[in-house]
């Protein structure tokens, strides 16, 4: 079933974060790596949701 | 040609092949997570490995969001993947193509988004061509690159013929996971020799981008936003990706695993990149960026990880070429020629199935061989957006399949058309062609890769766009919409609660036999199986549940077309003028397994569903539920322990199909017009049962006809109670009458005495005066008879006066002579030894009553001829009277529970159990105590009841 309190949070966070990450990421006088940064925190959070969630199968 | 890169290639391939069989054999879920990631990355190709490089000079930073966009459906998971996965753990999809098919419906369906799917793979296999050409070039001096080409064609055979013959997933895991992993190695070893040789360190590489001003080359402004759009929507309907990831060899937890350890190895693969390129413009090689993973350690004079970049190419496009075309070539066989095929007329139909896509993979290896000859000009990354932006047409009618119902097979095949048409027409066409000037200059926008990002939207736009429209305007029939509900991404398959024309397994398996022929037998064992029931099943929702087994069995084998057409040939519902209800068995069962998911308002709803489940399941008056097709919907628990059915075997199950007396029981009511019986008599077993049982109607669905309710309530207590009331009441009413007929005697019985003792007076001495001395004693008999009778049948009253002193063998002997008036003609002796000075403190005749009692149990249990034993002792305040037989004895099961009512040891019919209850009833009133014993005392059998009365 669709979780649709997981949609609205991931939407909602996705239109808080992305501008600000892209701000970030993208300033002329930052590090070249920081596009990484932020694309890392996603993988960490895309972890954390997975780490939480219950298995039928378990 | 450098023999040290060689023999580095041969010996990188050794050991990537090695490492992954050693991450396989260690089946940990960490080395079984990583190796179905390594295997995601390899299922893009060379995409990473040449194309990110040349994507990174071309767009800078743009290759990191494309990237990230590319695996954001991994990391969105929840909303895209599982739901399908949901799905597809009920109706099993080989492919992509399976999956559009089953919810769009129909063979146009098939065969558009097959030819679909070739087209836009076709740029993916020219990219790998174009990878081995590259690599050959570089590697092989001239004359060998085409005999090694050809050597690499007849490889690519032999691994389709072995993979496809064997166990696939198994076979192509190992060569996909130890390419994936052989380019996690190359990048690494590359990034870390170039900053290293290049650049003499991280802290110099960064001054030397800052230096060179590299951070404001890389945010250039690009086509970013349709580059992003493309690796999104592609990575959705890239087939290795989808077949991946529904696979059912893979569990849910694995494929979460993807969620974030793909994303991860792509975000790791991607940092070396820019490093990379940067030194690459260093050192300035003759070689464009998408060689540079060889090329750059081959200029900094590394053979070893040369030749590591090398073979982790060749791998790559070998496993992309082997694993793409095998999928490719099965969606052309589901979608075109096994819909048609005659299954039970090919012998060996595996085998037949197997050669075909051999061959067709094959074809298509060779059709994409042929091309790479023709198409001149374009680069890794040029084929890759080409392909991208074919396979981002499917992702439209995907997206709308899990999340939009409305979306109708018409609108789908438009908008699909007209997309693919379209980049066909302006992307595809121009690579063989070149631009058409006379367009160009109709609309000042060229075809072909100088506007990929223009041809590329629009061409998605428009698939869109059309695609709403003509669902917008559109109507859908009922079947496309029945299956648009099912793919909704919050639905749960519950298949409808229809009948088979089959009551059986075997009649299941020879109906599949005539389009399975020998096979069917397999295919069926194998579904019983898997659902772990047996083959003596009958029941209705086994049977369906047997049937959806088998054709998502099918699917897997034939395709969605085909399972569609045999399960419809072989194992067809019975038509309904009516909707059907869904099985509300499956749905209990499911929402019991994935009750856990639910949120808000849908978890408070199952709560209160399980509530209400619990209170039917508790009643404590049985409870059926029958559908009108006499499928049993419920069956609660007082109803398995009345008819000892367990509801497990019960529900799912026939009425017909219930053992009896049940089956006629709930039948006959069922067939009687009337809406209750009450007491009806059951013979379950040797034993009498009677029941009441009434129905109910569920009107809640109206338009599905009438299920039934049944309320069936066992009454055997309450009419064994009415029984015994009613024969107490025929005994009371004949005491009655008695005591009426006793009265009446005693007034013509005075007078006969009066009458004798004036005889005996008159005649005294004489024969006439022993005659009347006789018929006084036989008076006096009379006298004592009625006495006792008029005496007993004042009972109830005497309970109430106050105890006496008694003499207790007065009383034994009294009812004695009551019990030797009843019809009984048992032999039996009393033996009374009971002192007759002897006295006890009770009320007469409460005493007579249980003496009675008693004496009728011990008489009855004794054989004939036999004797029943009296004694009495004094044990100072009280006098402990034991009655004993010789007869069977009492059952030791039951000896405790002697003293309750309806408790008997005699036959049904002989004995109410109800007269050592008023036994107990009566001695607790006189303020005695009553027990049993069985063996008697001093006896190995027969039962002692032992009496003690209070004497003072």
């Amino acid at each position: 079933m669709l979780n649709y309190r997981l949609v609205a949070a991931l939407t909602l966070l996705c239109a808080a974060v992305f501008p600000m990450a892209t701000q970030w990421a993208m300033e002329p006088s930052g590090s070249w790596f920081r596009p990484f940064v932020v694309w890392a925190l996603m993988v960490f959070s895309g972890y954390v949701v997975q780490r939480h969630r219950v298995w039928d199968e378990s | 040609m450098n023999p040290e890169t060689l023999l580095a290639i041969i010996g990188c391939l050794a050991l990537g092949g090695l490492s992954a069989e050693a991450l396989l054999r260690l089946k940990h879920p960490m080395a079984n997570a990583l190796i179905l990631n390594l295997m995601l990355v390899a299922g893009s190709g060379v995409l990473m490995a040449m194309g990110g490089l040349e994507l990174a000079g071309r767009y800078g930073y743009t290759l990191v969001i494309a990237m990230i966009a590319f695996t954001l459906i991994f990391l969105f998971s929840p909303l895209i993947l599982f739901p399908l996965r949901r799905l597809v753990e009920v109706i099993k999809f080989a492919t992509l193509v399976d999956f559009l098919t089953f919810r769009y419906r129909g063979g146009a369906v098939a065969k558009m988004t097959c030819v679909c799917l070739v087209a836009a793979s076709m740029p993916l296999f020219l990219a790998q061509f174009f990878a081995l050409r590259s690599i050959l070039e570089f590697n092989l001096s001239p004359e060998l690159q085409s005999p090694t080409m050809l050597a690499l064609l007849l490889l690519i055979g032999l691994i389709v013929a072995r993979a496809v013959r064997s166990d696939t997933a198994s076979y192509l895991s190992r060569m996909m996971a130890s390419a994936g992993l052989l380019l996690v190695l190359a990048m690494g070893a590359t990034v870390w020799l170039c900053i290293d040789s290049v650049f003499g360190g991280v802290d110099a590489m960064n001054q030397w981008v800052e230096r060179s001003g590299q951070t404001a080359i890389l945010r250039r402004e690009n086509p970013a936003y349709s580059i992003i759009s493309i690796f999104l929507f592609a990575s959705f309907a890239l087939p290795l990706n989808f077949n991946l990831l529904i696979s059912n060899q893979i569990s849910d937890r694995l494929s979460s695993s993807t969620a974030y350890i793909y994303p991860l190895l792509t975000l790791l693969l991607c940092i070396p990149v820019l490093p990379i390129l940067w030194a690459g413009s260093i050192l300035e090689p003759t070689f464009p960026p998408q060689d540079y993973l060889y090329v750059l350690p081959a200029v900094l004079e590394s053979e070893i990880i040369s030749g590591l970049g090398s073979a982790s190419i060749l791998l790559l496009s070998l496993s992309l070429l082997v694993s793409l075309s095998i999928m490719l070539s099965r969606m052309i066989l589901n979608s075109f020629v096994l819909p048609d095929k005659v299954f039970h007329r090919q012998p060996e139909l595996d085998k037949w199935i197997a050669q075909r896509i051999t061959l067709s993979s094959l074809l298509l290896v060779v059709v994409a061989l042929l091309l790479d000859t023709i198409v001149a000009g374009l680069s890794v990354t040029d084929f890759y957006l080409i392909g991208f932006a074919g396979l981002a047409q499917l992702t439209p009618g995907m997206l709308a399949a899990l999340y939009l119902p409305s979306v109708s097979r018409r609108g789908f095949l438009i908008g699909l058309s007209a997309g693919i048409s379209l980049w066909f027409a302006t992307l595809v066409l121009p690579v063989f062609s070149g631009s058409w000037s006379g367009f160009e200059a109709y609309t000042g926008v060229a075809l072909g890769m100088e506007n990929w990002h223009i041809w590329s939207i629009e061409a998605l736009l428009v698939n869109i766009l059309l695609c709403t429209l003509f669902s917008s305007f559109g109507k859908m029939d009922d079947e496309q919409a029945s299956y648009a509900r099912l793919c909704m991404a919050d639905n749960v398959y519950v298949p409808a609660r229809v009948r088979l024309d089959q009551v059986s397994v075997d009649e299941v398996k020879l109906s599949l036999q005539k389009s399975l022929g020998d096979s069917a037998a397999s295919e069926v064992d194998s579904a019983l199986d898997e659902l772990g029931l047996n083959a003596s099943e009958r029941r209705p929702a086994a049977l369906r549940q047997l049937r959806d087994q088998l054709s998502a069995s099918l699917n897997l084998r034939f395709g969605v077309l085909a399972a569609h057409r045999v399960m419809q040939q072989t194992l067809p519902f019975r038509p309904s003028i009516k909707n059907q209800p869904d099985d509300i068995y499956l749905i209990e069962s499911m929402l019991a397994i994935h009750g856990g998911r639910l949120t808000g308002l849908a978890s408070e709803l199952n709560k209160l569903r399980v509530h209400h489940r619990e209170v039917l399941d508790n009643l404590p008056i049985g409870l059926i539920a029958i559908a009108q097709s006499g499928e049993i919907l419920k069956w609660n628990t007082a109803i398995a322990d009345y008819t000892q059915i367990d509801k497990e075997v019960a529900i799912g199950g026939a009425i017909d199909e219930l053992a009896q007396p049940w089956q006629s029981f709930i039948d006959d009511f069922l067939t009687a017009d009337t809406p209750a019986q009450d007491n009806v008599k059951l013979l379950v077993g040797e034993q009498t049962r009677w029941f009441n049982i009434q129905r109910s109607v569920d009107k809640s669905q109206p338009e599905l006809g009438a299920d039934r309710v049944l309320l069936i309530e066992e009454q055997t207590q309450s009419m064994m109670l009415m029984q015994s009331y009613m024969e107490n009441e025929r005994l009371a009413s004949i005491g009655r009458l008695a005591a009426g007929v006793a009265h009446e005697i005693g007034n013509p019985l005075t007078g006969i005495a009066c009458i004798a003792q004036n005889l005996r007076y008159q005649r005294e001495q004489t024969p006439i005066g022993k005659s009347a001395t006789q018929i006084l004693s036989q008076t006096d008999r009379i006298d004592r008879i009625v006495k006792s009778l008029i005496n007993f049948s004042r009972g109830e009253s005497a309970r109430r006066e106050s105890l006496e002193r008694v003499q207790l063998r007065e009383i034994i002997d009294e009812a004695i002579d009551l019990l030797s008036l009843s019809d009984s003609q048992r032999r039996v002796e009393f033996i009374c030894t009971v002192d007759p000075l002897l006295h006890v403190q009770s009320d007469a005749q409460q005493l007579i009553q249980v003496f009675l009692n008693l004496f009728g149990n011990a008489l009855d249990a004794s054989p004939d001829d036999d004797s029943v034993t009296i004694a009495a002792e004094s044990l100072g305040d009280t006098v402990e009277v034991t009655i004993s037989d010789r007869g069977a004895g009492v059952d030791e099961n039951i000896q405790h529970r002697v003293f309750e009512p309806f408790v008997t040891s005699k036959e049904p019919g002989e004995g109410t159990g109800l007269g050592l209850w008023v036994v107990f009833n009566l001695m607790t009133d006189l303020g005695g105590s009553v027990s049993l014993t069985s063996p008697a005392r001093d006896s190995d059998r027969g039962s002692t009841a032992v009496m003690r009365l209070p004497c003072k």
